[in-house]
């Protein structure tokens, strides 16, 4: 094993070289790869993965050549010693490319950021880095032995690509949603258990047969496992898959009290072989929590999809897309309250959107109401506390005010027309200007 | 057999090599960007131009060894060799990347179908010369690391070059980036295969590279010494800012060509405004106490973002803290995410991470004239700060709890005790 581990080396030391240098380089220069999430990563830590699947690729390059693999068949090394040995060769190469990027990483970290530059975020970094560089290393591998030369590895990365390509779009045909997208997990998954078993086989079997016997017993197997796992997709019920997703908070908003939370928690896929997750949430569920010195005592699931809005003015209908999203926000008295369009999801004249209140009552359960306001306003302004807020539409040149109590969930009688500009003098008072400039102060509220 | 015979032949022969692969080619965008999922158009983008790239490689690599036997034995001059080994594959490589830029534009519905075809066929042109040289030159192996550096070209500006050529400046410097590779790849080609140089092979082959990597590299060798440019903010037209109870408001007050914006700070309550000119750059980020606007700047070339703070009451303008990152410069702020507390004694502001393609989130004491970075290459959307005396939690992402004295954020945990 020593001796094939050095074989290795001798003979692929300038993908060693190369591979190292990328990643060093990438530290150090663009301060990539360390610290973020994987949505957050630099580009440039894409061209570590590049070598590192082009390595991979190239990994039975020398065994294709000149009936090589016939004469170190005849020594006392077997096919999984061969294998192993490139699959050794990777690890180590990644593990030490990630090691000394953290070093680079380091020296090279820019002041503002050294307190995140800690010694576990440095090895959790690497340790991400090193596993996901050895995932794309080990897919190129898997590819390495179908086809000859320096290219061959990287063509049948394509052709698999392309099989699962096709297998998506047609599945992206036939099923929607939730459905399609676990359907994408096992498919991606089926690329990697495919080129995996046809990759044993002709490792085992076929490297000293001739080019075409040995690229037709890989794409036979590949296809066969490949198939078989696509149609464990559409056996296995979704939840089996989406149990065994790690659950992660994708959204939340603190009440002004700090009482209450609003999260969306979704299921995500783990991070591992760059070639086989999907990235983003499944599943995605919204609940409203009680907290206590940060930790949750009672959560309960809300029933529909929010979306919070980041100013307390709310834009409702009439955007592009705006009016499909229901727009939430808190009044100081932990309600939480938001616009729910017309069901068709279109501003018409005549359309009755509502405005919705939930809020947790003292023993967990949800207490709701709905204020019917009609849909022809654009947009909605709490007041500081978000006890009352205005309905605001945009005429010709005028702007009409209406008036809505949150906590009470009733629409007030008072309304003012031909408005030039508009704002909250107090929590009950409302300022406007008219059409000469003229101040005006009223009260919605006694 | 004459030589115009032999040319004639040769030609065939390239046309015969050449024209599976163009087909190939062709395939791969026209199937991919139709199909539009993620994998598909993942795969028609990178396999269309890695297909072409190995072809290159693979071609230049046979040709240095046919080409002792060619040119001895074959009545054929160095000049129309050139044009069939080298112009005519380099054609085929453009129409594919014609094809694949038009493919993409529309059949993937991204419009700008022109823009798109120049570009894709800059890149494949550029592509395939830069490599082709490199495997004639050299061998195989170092014209296959050329093709991953092209595929990671590709992959970097994917969100930009290829999608809309005209969004971004620095698009431009892209494009003029394949332009140069593409005169490159041809004049070292030229070079290396018509013997103008009386040299021996590694002289040829010395200056080959140094033409390439000179035309292609040269005009980068001064951003090692003069800072990169910070932003391109000045492009856009500062927005309005209102309080949540839109009392108070800065908005433009009056845009000229040629001269700064006036801002116009109006507090309705009170009756009160106030104009004041800022430069382009200059963005409200949050209201203060007595009339203090806070305000982010960043202006072309400088590294730094300024947090200007704005007493509207003397229309007296202070510096309250530049933001830096290291050596670089900042890549432009947030103005979205910018906000002030209600005492106006911290403020916080999202920037793009110099680490990735993150948000770093700044915190400011405009009491102290401190900063620090509070969460590092973070996702952005962290725009909804609940205020409690010393300690925030910001949410809009997952929640964050923020120790204001100490400046420092930790991830504040939501989970939840059974789910349902």
């Amino acid at each position: 094993m020593r001796r094939l581990l050095w074989k290795e080396f001798r003979e692929r030391r300038l993908w060693g070289a190369t591979w190292v240098a990328s990643v060093v380089g990438v530290g150090a220069l663009a301060h990539a790869g360390y610290i973020g999430g994987m949505g957050q990563l630099s580009p440039w830590i894409k061209l570590p993965y590049f070598v590192s699947l082009a390595a991979g690729a190239s990994a039975y390059v020398s065994e294709l050549t000149g009936n090589r693999s016939a004469f170190a068949f005849s020594r006392p090394v077997s096919w999984k010693m061969m294998m192993l040995a490139k699959l050794l060769y990777g690890i180590l190469i990644a593990v030490v490319a990630a090691a000394l990027g953290a070093i680079a990483f380091r020296i090279f970290c820019p002041q503002e950021y050294l307190a995140f530059a800690t010694f576990p975020q440095l090895v959790g970094g690497a340790g991400r880095l090193a596993w996901m560089m050895g995932s794309v290393y080990l897919a190129g591998l898997l590819c390495s032995t179908c086809l000859p030369g320096e290219a061959g590895g990287l063509l049948t990365v394509i052709a698999s690509m392309l099989v699962v390509g096709g297998a998506e779009s047609a599945s992206h045909a036939v099923f929607k949603g939730l459905n399609e997208r676990i359907l994408g997990l096992w498919l991606r998954n089926g690329q990697l258990v495919g080129t995996a078993v046809a990759a044993i086989v002709t490792a085992r079997f076929g490297l000293t047969l001739s080019t075409r016997a040995r690229a037709g017993r890989y794409a036979a197997v590949f296809l066969v496992v490949f198939a078989g796992m696509g149609a464990l997709g559409l056996t296995v019920p979704n939840n089996w898959i989406t149990a065994r997703l790690r659950s992660e908070c994708e959204w939340s908003s603190v009440s002004p009290s700090g009482r209450y939370a609003f999260v969306r928690v979704g299921k995500c896929a783990n991070e591992f072989f760059g070639l086989a997750i999907q990235s983003g949430y499944f599943d995605s569920h919204d609940y409203l929590v009680r907290l206590s010195d940060g930790k949750t005592v009672n959560a309960a699931p809300l029933g529909v999809s929010i979306t919070f809005s980041t100013y307390r003015h709310i834009p409702v209908p009439g955007g592009s897309g705006a009016e499909t999203m229901p727009l939430c926000n808190w009044t100081d008295e932990d309600t939480m309250f938001y616009y729910s369009p017309p069901p068709d999801g279109r501003r018409a004249a005549n359309a009755t959107g509502e405005i919705r209140t939930i809020k947790m009552a003292a023993d967990g359960t949800l207490v709701s109401q709905s204020i019917r306001v009609g849909g022809k306003w654009s947009w909605l302004l709490p007041s500081a506390d978000g006890r009352f807020a205005m309905l605001v539409t945009y005429g010709t040149g005028t702007i009409t005010l209406e008036f809505v109590d949150i906590e009470g969930a009733r629409k007030l009688d008072e309304k003012v027309e031909m408005a030039a500009a508009y704002w909250w003098q107090s929590d009950r008072e409302v300022g406007y200007t008219d059409q000469e400039g003229e101040r005006h102060i009223i009260r919605v509220a006694d | 057999m004459g030589s115009t015979s032999i040319w004639g032949r040769v030609i065939w022969k390239e046309f015969r090599e050449s024209i599976l692969i163009g087909l190939l080619c062709l395939v791969f965008p026209i199937v991919g960007f139709s199909m539009k999922t993620s994998t598909s158009v993942v795969l028609a983008g990178m396999a269309t131009p890695a297909a072409i790239f190995i072809w290159a490689a693979a071609k230049a690599n046979v040709r240095s060894s046919r080409r002792e036997f060619e040119t001895t034995h074959l009545p054929l001059p160095a000049a129309p060799e050139w044009v069939a080994s080298f112009v005519f594959p380099a054609i085929v490589a453009a129409a594919v990347g014609a094809c694949y830029g038009y493919w993409g534009s529309a059949l993937g519905n991204s419009g700008h179908a022109g823009a798109l075809t120049l570009v894709a066929m800059r890149y494949f042109l550029a592509g395939f010369g830069t490599i082709y040289v490199i495997s004639t030159v050299f061998t195989v192996w170092p014209a296959t690391v050329v093709s991953l550096g092209w595929l990671f070209f590709a992959a970097y500006m994917t969100d930009s070059l290829f999608k809309n050529p005209h969004a971004s400046p620095s698009n431009l410097h892209a494009i003029i980036f394949l332009h140069r590779a593409a005169i490159a790849g041809a004049l070292g080609s030229v070079v290396f295969s018509i013997p103008l140089l009386k040299g021996s092979l590694r002289v040829r082959q010395v200056t080959a590279l140094l033409l390439v990597a000179g035309i292609t590299f040269g005009p980068y060798v001064k951003l090692i010494w003069s800072p990169e440019p910070a932003s391109d903010l000045y492009s856009r037209i500062p927005a309005e800012k209102s309080s949540q109870d839109r009392s108070l408001t800065v908005k433009p007050a009056e845009l000229t060509w040629g001269s700064e914006p006036l801002l116009s700070y109006t507090d309705y309550r009170s009756s009160f405004s106030r104009e004041r000119e800022f430069p382009w750059e200059t963005r409200p980020i949050g209201f203060g106490r007595r009339g203090t606007v806070y305000l982010a700047q960043q202006r072309p070339h400088e590294k730094e973002v300024t947090i200007l703070a704005w007493d509207t009451s003397t229309d007296h303008v202070e510096d309250v803290v530049r933001l830096r990152a290291g050596r670089k410069a900042l890549r432009g702020f947030w103005e979205w995410s910018g906000t002030v507390s209600p005492d106006g004694h911290y403020v916080l502001i999202g920037t793009n991470s110099q680490l990735g393609e993150g948000t770093d989130l700044w915190m400011v004491d405009t009491a102290r004239k401190t900063s620090a970075v509070l969460l590092a290459n973070a996702p952005s959307g962290y725009d909804e700060v609940e205020w409690f005396g010393d300690k925030a939690i910001v949410g809009g992402g997952k929640a964050l709890e923020v120790d204001l004295k100490e400046m420092k954020a930790s991830v504040a945990d939501f989970a939840l005790a059974k789910e349902k």
